[in-house]
């Protein structure tokens, strides 16, 4: 069963110097208790989608297509009933945790407020709750922890608040917004395993542009290239048999397989390469690619990719 | 030693200040007895021959060198010692008192008022940024701020005064009146206090007004606001709890500007409304070139400035949990 599916998603920010195509087209299925990976290089529109998922984007943003949940076209719910998922039904937890606690409210409260809201908890009960949440993500003395501000935590710690802030009133959904970048190597794998740890029998979009962090975590995963998805597959398959150039290229990129960069610079969101978008990076472009747009084709159970090497 | 330093910094302003006061008067031209003895520089008739000037000259010790009177200056003030008013022949700190607990009710309730009242339009115009709330208040709110104080100061007392006849345009209270009541006593010097008291928070409200809207702005672009509405909070709870505390720290700091602003407001509010505060009382005694009371007057706005800024320190000690700990 689905849990979550998005069908024909366009997202476009209208700017002085045009139209930002940042999400062009997308479908995507989130199915009951799986942990799907968004991968993709900085820019290609990760954060935008999900944002457009608990529609946070700002008023001006243009949105298209339809986002089921629940039984619920998420994209036509009032601001009233959308908040009542937002934080309860699906949680995100956002890039960048240094920037995304507020500076001058106490962590436990900052915890508390969305228990308190969505769970009717009064204020004592809510605290305790948070304290509760900041121990089951690990937080050492976390009753001294949840009276104390932001800038008292460690980088690490401050993104296992963010967890606990996302945790807090047992979302059926998590969007977890790169919540290993900018840590070292220990703290970026207790981090993994804490997400795992607390992502059982939930559904998760987990957005990272590390693809090792994402095979330790993720079921399937989901490449974004440029504000489309070119190739999805379950985890093992996208490292056993990569089929699109650019998820080969973006293996080849990590540490651990060459540190080769793929060549050129991803595209202007605004300007779109004709044809295939990858074309002017691609080894393997032919003139067909210039001008067609390649769709998506399954080609093995569960294993699509959106090009033409393959049709 | 953040605090010694702090100390030591004030310790440091309040001295220059101090010696600021005392020069200032006299690098004006004239001195406290060409208005009684008639020298060029004032209309006034001569009462006074130069030889009684002179012994005047010496009783108050202006006959000494600048530096003598300077050291005398500082001793007296040390000795909490504010000299003698030379125009009303009374002790400098008598003559200050009478005047000083109006000018902080005057300053004071429109302070409150204006600072309540611009922080909370501006937080609400920075909300409804680009609609129509938020263009009718900067619209309605700057054009009112446009008016020069003393200006409006005198649209009040013709219209709403001398046409209306509907307040007193001059005074903190009736004078000679007997109250029956202290209820009566306050409701005439409200009365009293109502149009010098909007004049300043008028005069006042744009810049803080302006202030919020722009600091407010800036917060609700942060991340930590999407990291509220994440969580399905409502806007007017975000505003309040997550926005407004932090659009206040920039705020803060602005205090002491703020405060030196309300200084020019305040002297021209109350001689516009003949008003008995420290403001008149300066003016007044710039007309007559009272050093003594001069450099009183100086040094309680000062002081008040002084401790206005004291205050904007603890304020943002409050407000922002990351100095405590420095
Ligand atoms: N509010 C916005 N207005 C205009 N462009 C935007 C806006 N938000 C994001 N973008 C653009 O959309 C693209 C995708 O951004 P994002 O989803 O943040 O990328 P990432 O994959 O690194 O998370 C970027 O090119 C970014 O500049
Ligand atoms: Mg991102």
């Amino acid at each position: 069963m689905s849990l979550l599916t998005i069908t024909h998603l366009k997202v476009h920010f209208p700017t002085q110097d045009g139209m930002v195509k940042a999400i062009d087209t997308i479908d995507l299925e989130i199915a009951n208790s799986e942990r799907l990976g968004l991968i993709g290089e900085t820019g290609c529109g990760k954060t935008v989608l999900g944002m457009s998922i608990i529609r946070l984007l700002q008023p001006s943003t243009k949105i298209e297509g339809e986002i089921w949940y629940k039984g619920k076209d998420l994209l036509k719910l009032s601001e009233g009933e959308m908040r009542k998922i937002r934080g309860k039904e699906i949680a995100m937890i956002l890039q960048n945790p240094t920037t995304s606690l507020n500076p001058v409210l106490k962590v436990g409260d900052q915890i508390a407020e969305a228990i308190q809201l969505h769970q009717g908890l009064d204020k004592r009960a809510a605290r305790e709750k948070a304290v509760e949440m900041l121990e089951s993500v690990k937080i050492p003395s976390p009753d001294k922890r949840a009276n104390e501000y932001p800038h008292e935590f460690s980088g690490g710690m401050k993104e296992r608040a963010m967890i606990a802030m996302g945790l807090a009133c047992n979302p059926s959904l998590i969007i977890a917004d790169e919540p290993t970048k900018g840590l070292d190597v220990t703290i970026k794998m207790q981090i993994v395993k804490l997400l795992k740890e607390v992502s059982r029998r939930k559904s998760m979009l987990f957005i990272t542009h590390d693809l090792g962090v994402a095979t330790q975590i993720c079921d399937n995963i989901a490449v974004m290239y440029a504000g489309e998805l070119v190739e999805y597959a379950k985890t093992e398959d996208v490292f056993k048999n990569p089929l699109h150039p650019y998820t080969q290229g973006f293996l080849n990129s990590l540490p651990n397989m060459g540190l080769k960069p793929i060549r050129g610079m991803s595209p202007s969101l605004i300007d779109l390469p004709s044809g295939c978008r990858f074309h002017p990076r691609c080894d393997h472009a032919s003139a067909k690619c210039t001008i067609e747009h390649p769709p998506m084709v399954e080609i093995e159970k569960g294993h699509s990719v959106r090009c033409f090497l393959y049709t | 030693m953040h605090k010694i330093t702090k100390i030591a910094t004030y310790g440091i302003i309040i001295f220059v200040i101090l010696s600021f006061n005392f020069f200032l008067p006299r690098i004006m031209p004239g001195d406290p007895f060409a208005f009684l003895t008639g020298d060029p520089s004032t209309d006034m008739p001569v009462v006074l021959d130069a030889g009684i000037k002179a012994k005047l000259l010496s009783y108050y010790g202006l006959d000494k060198p600048l530096s003598m009177q300077y050291y005398d200056y500082i001793a007296n003030i040390l000795h909490g010692d504010l000299g003698w008013s030379i125009y009303y022949n009374a002790p400098v700190w008598d003559v200050l008192r009478g005047s000083l607990k109006w000018t902080l009710l005057l300053v004071g309730t429109s302070t409150v008022i204006y600072m309540a009242s611009g922080i909370m339009l501006g937080a609400v115009s920075a909300w409804k940024k680009g609609k129509r709330v938020d263009a009718g208040l900067l619209t309605f709110i700057l054009s009112l701020s446009s008016f020069p104080s003393f200006f409006l100061g005198l649209l009040f007392i013709i219209l709403f005064g001398v046409d209306l006849g509907l307040f007193p345009i001059s005074g903190a209270r009736t004078p000679f009146m007997d109250y029956s009541t202290s209820f009566e006593e306050i409701i005439d010097i409200l009365h009293h206090l109502l149009l010098p008291a909007a004049t300043l928070v008028i005069a006042h409200i744009g810049g803080i007004y302006l202030l919020t809207r722009n600091s407010m702005l800036n917060v609700l672009g942060e991340d930590y606001i999407l990291t509220a509405r994440a969580k399905g909070l409502r806007e007017g709870y975000i505003m309040r709890r997550h926005a407004l505390k932090n659009a206040l720290l920039p705020i803060s700091t602005m205090i002491a500007l703020i405060a030196g602003f309300m200084i020019t407001g305040t002297i021209l509010v109350e001689t516009v409304f003949a008003y008995p505060g420290v403001g008149r009382l300066l003016y007044e005694a710039v007309l007559v070139r009272d050093y003594p009371l001069l450099q009183g007057a100086f040094m309680i706005i000062t002081l008040l400035i002084i401790a206005a800024n004291l205050a904007a320190d603890m304020i943002y000690v409050y407000l922002d949990p990351r100095v405590k700990h420095k």
